[in-house]
């Protein structure tokens, strides 16, 4: 970043190789549509670049992106639920990638049930809070450890370990049935 | 290993895989002689496994050129002063800079004349410009994420 900050458009270039990816799927995880978390990725990287003149090296950059990204998101969907009068992220999605077509019957019962897999775990994110879900998806997804999610989320590592517990308390109770379905199909 | 350390290494979604022989065989050992703690490991694995079922995807192809044209027309602006003064031509800034150097060495030694002397009055001199579009920046953000802030840790 302290490249950056001296203009450095090819080290830009470079950051943006690093963190395009984990951004775009994290913002895709918390708003659960893609354009829209891609549009938000380009939102918080146009900040990095207008900032580099005043970037110190003092915030850690992973950070300090992901406090961006994270409340670019909240806004987003804040106002999304006014838009829509009340935003369910589980209601019908519109950037659902269309089924491949599978030309044997058992792939396309396969795909189907990846699907419905994929679709619960959705929902059950969808519906923690916004900060357990902020939480949940930087830990689990990006790696992040407690101190480096505290900081994007601005409180203390104990509160973050307290979000956490709740939140895959959540979890645990709502993706509960796929684990036996785990177990069903791996003993057939 | 306490029932702490286990715990946190259930709540870890690398912690088992990522545990050397030695550690794992504790960890296992103290699961067995801890059911309660047995059942909620099962049950976050299961937790992990279903997470893992959302995998990444990439971002579309043009996403770089799209990002680009946003940031092109922000570096073509140029810097601010150009927008006041389109015909600033370096020639003016040195001159400029001469005028400045002589009348700093004049204020230098005027009692109050640097800002940091001023007490109780907050003003502070901004010397560099982009600085000054830095704050703006900060500025922006700061109040973007106070709100975060104010946002409870439930939700």
């Amino acid at each position: 970043m302290l490249r950056v900050k001296e203009g450095d458009v090819e080290c830009f270039g470079r950051l943006l190789e690093k963190y395009r990816l984990p951004l775009v799927n994290y913002l895709n995880r918390m708003v659960q549509h893609q354009a829209v978390a891609e549009e938000l990725a380009q939102d918080a990287f146009l900040r990095v670049y207008r900032a580099r003149a005043t970037y110190e090296p003092t915030a850690k950059f992973t950070t300090w992106l992901f406090r961006i990204a994270t409340r670019l998101a909240l806004n987003s969907l804040r106002d999304r639920r006014h838009e829509r009068g009340h935003l369910s992220l589980s209601e019908p999605r519109e950037d659902r990638l269309p089924l491949e077509v599978a030309d044997e019957r058992g792939n396309r019962e396969q795909q189907l049930l990846k699907e419905s897999r994929l679709e619960t775990v959705r929902q059950a994110i969808a519906a923690l809070p916004d900060k357990q879900r902020a939480a949940v998806l930087m830990h689990k997804y990006e790696e992040m450890s407690y101190a480096q999610i505290a900081g994007v989320l601005g409180c203390s590592v104990s509160a973050v370990k307290s979000l956490l517990f709740r939140a895959y308390e959540a979890l645990r109770d709502a993706l509960a049935h796929m684990s036996g379905e785990r177990k069903a199909r791996a003993e057939k | 290993m306490t029932r702490q350390e286990v715990l946190e290494i259930i709540m870890d979604p690398r912690g088992g895989p990522s545990l050397g022989s030695p550690a794992r065989r504790e960890f296992l050992a103290y699961l067995e002689g801890d059911p309660p703690l047995r059942a909620l490991y099962e049950r976050q694995l299961g937790v992990w496994e279903s997470l893992d079922e959302w995998e990444s995807v990439e971002p579309s192809l043009d996403f770089d050129r799209r990002l680009f044209e946003k940031i092109e027309p922000a570096a073509a602006r140029g810097p601010w002063y150009l927008a006041i003064f389109p015909g600033f031509r370096p020639s003016f800034a040195v001159g400029l800079a001469a005028l400045l150097i002589t009348a700093g060495a004049v204020l230098r030694h005027h009692p109050g004349s640097d800002p940091r002397e001023v007490e109780g009055t907050g003003l502070v001199a901004v010397e560099d410009t982009e600085y000054v579009d830095g704050l703006h920046a900060a500025l922006d953000d700061i109040e973007m994420l106070v709100e975060f802030d104010a946002l409870p840790l439930g939700g």
